[in-house]
């Protein structure tokens, strides 16, 4: 088969792909943000409702049992997709942001003190900002930053901000601001020698590339499900097992406890650990569901895919060079970050909208990167597994359309 | 029929000779690209409206007819259209009336249907803003 019948065959799997946005065809390329979902994960929810909706680990009952079982395939189902070694690893979150909280309160919040470094990117998205600088304002430590190059690639001697000082290490795999795909192999070996933990924020990365967590040996990775063709409000905390149970605990309650008395409390090892009050039970089947689904399609397809995409995209960048393209480095995943200093990114947003393309405009939560810019933001087209030619072509006639009615 | 009201008409009925999303923009955009320069020493933090994507700036003074002036700009041309929109409609009114208006043109002009969140967000508080001038000046 044809790649181009492999992606309408794709594309049948998406229900809500298939509808008119005032009166066009919807082209939607605001992936970066969040993903579609396939039939097969609508429907999971749906049969989880349906026919096995229970508590899990509580009932002592047959749809209980179930409701557990499917519960724990899916953490099995993670494990297995972003290659961890142990199950008890795999620690279900909100999504980033809250992984990225928990290990801010259950280990840097009681292990950094005064002088103490956390070192992340300019880049970094504010929920790998914003816990570090509430981790520093309590303990002392520090938040040290790595510049960018004006491509959005780390600075060459990025290693030099690593020392004796630095205990963390928090960056981004992949740019939601400009898709750049940073050496992370590189920088776990370097934040270990200088002996520093490393987590890793894979929010968009994850759906590009296999992670394979235990090779890479990062201490903690994080990821959304929602961006991964799941649900939204589920995501996944990876921690090195003897990491995660010598952490403290987070959030305390329900089913993470070993024995509750007035005199103490003992807590469960990992990953119950962190896992306080009923889980977000259909969020976990649908995102078991999407890994499977995900892992159907193949890393080597996917693969292919992207980089169809991103030779489509070199004619559209070409045709409408009036604008500014953003992070044209080697290694990066089809997510297009544009402006140009005669409009404003909201006006193309706006425009493109009314063509029924959905991009996203604005400072993606980044703001930090377009003040060093010295920007307010960008016009971001990203793309997913579904995004086929005449999704490029859209964006190029919309682009030029809406071009031709600003200049006027 | 007040002014304010009148020319709410006015707009109204032309806008009905643009069918199409893209002349009602080209409209727009014309419009912001005509809206009289903005004092630059205006042009400060305490000018902008919050609440919008891109930024407003709205200041207002009272003239000696003892009707209201008020000067506004974008870094968006689309918003800056809107706002030169409304303008038209509130400039050199008195106070009272501009705090009276009922604001019932932007629905009937088949813009607002089309709208994001953000921008009717955004024009709710540049409508505040802009009664709340009327009010404190007249
Ligand atoms: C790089 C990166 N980190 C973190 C996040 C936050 O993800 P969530 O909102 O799902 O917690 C995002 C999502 O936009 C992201 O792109």
């Amino acid at each position: 088969m044809s790649l181009d019948q492999d992606i309408a065959h794709i594309r049948k799997e998406f229900p809500i792909l298939h509808q008119k946005v005032r009166g066009a065809s919807l082209v939607y390329l605001d992936n970066a943000a969040t993903t579609q979902k396939p039939q097969a994960v609508i429907a999971s929810i749906s049969s989880y409702y349906e026919q096995y909706n229970a508590n899990v680990h509580r009932g002592a009952h047959y749809l209980a049992n179930l409701a557990t079982d499917a519960m724990e395939k899916s953490r099995d189902a993670i494990q297995h997709f972003i290659g961890a070694t142990h199950r008890e690893e795999i620690i279900f979150t909100q999504g980033t942001t809250d992984g990225i909280n928990l290990v801010a309160h259950a280990w840097a919040m009681t292990h950094l003190k005064i002088g103490d470094e956390i070192l992340v990117a300019l880049s970094e998205h504010h929920a790998n900002i914003v816990p570090w600088q509430q981790v520093c304002k309590k303990t002392g430590a520090i938040l040290k930053v790595i510049p960018l190059n004006p491509d959005g690639t780390w600075v060459a001697d990025w290693k030099t901000y690593i020392n004796a000082q630095t205990k963390l290490v928090s960056v981004g795999w992949v740019s939601n601001a400009t898709g750049v795909v940073h050496p992370i192999h590189e920088m776990v070996e370097q934040a270990h020698n200088a002996g520093a933990k490393i987590l890793v924020d894979a929010a968009q990365a994850v759906s590009h590339f296999p992670l394979q967590v235990a090779q890479l040996n990062c201490d903690w990775l994080v990821f959304s499900g929602h961006k991964l063709f799941g649900p939204t409000g589920i995501g996944v905390l990876f921690g090195k097992l003897d990491l995660l149970n010598a952490m403290e605990v987070y959030r305390t309650g329900g089913e993470m406890i070993k024995k509750v008395s007035f005199e103490g409390t003992t807590f469960q090892e990992a990953p119950l650990k962190f896992e306080a009050g009923t889980p977000h039970i259909q969020g976990i089947i649908g995102l078991g569901e999407a890994i499977r689904w995900f892992s159907n399609v193949g890393w080597e397809w996917i693969h292919k895919i992207e980089m169809q995409q991103i030779e489509w995209m070199k004619s559209v960048t070409a045709e409408v060079k009036a604008l500014h393209w953003i992070g044209e480095s080697e290694r990066k995943t089809a997510l297009y970050s544009f402006w140009s200093p005669q409009f404003h990114h909201a006006d193309l947003g706006e425009l493109l909208d009314q063509q029924g393309v959905a991009i996203r405009t604005g400072h993606h939560c980044t703001q930090p990167l377009w003040d060093a810019w010295n920007m307010s933001g960008t016009a971001r087209a990203s793309f997913a597994l579904y995004n086929n030619e005449e999704d490029t072509v859209q964006l190029q006639k919309s682009l030029i359309k809406s071009i031709q009615l600003l200049i006027g | 029929m007040s002014h304010i009201a009148a020319r709410q008409e006015e707009v109204i009925a032309e806008f009905q000779m643009f069918p199409t999303w893209m002349e009602k923009y080209e409209y727009i955009i014309e419009l912001g690209k005509e809206l009289e320069g903005f004092p630059e020493q205006e042009r400060k933090e305490e000018n902008i409206i919050s609440g919008c994507q891109s930024k407003v700036w709205l200041t207002a003074e009272k003239r000696e007819n003892g009707l209201i002036h008020f000067h506004a700009d974008s870094d968006a041309i689309i918003t800056k259209g809107m706002v030169s929109l409304m303008l038209r409609i509130f400039n050199d009114q008195p106070g009272s009336e501009i705090v009276a208006a009922d604001m019932n043109f932007l629905t009937t002009i088949g813009l607002l249907e089309n709208l994001s969140q953000t921008r009717s967000n955004g024009l709710a508080a540049m409508i505040k803003q802009i009664k709340t001038y009327g009010f404190l000046l007249q």
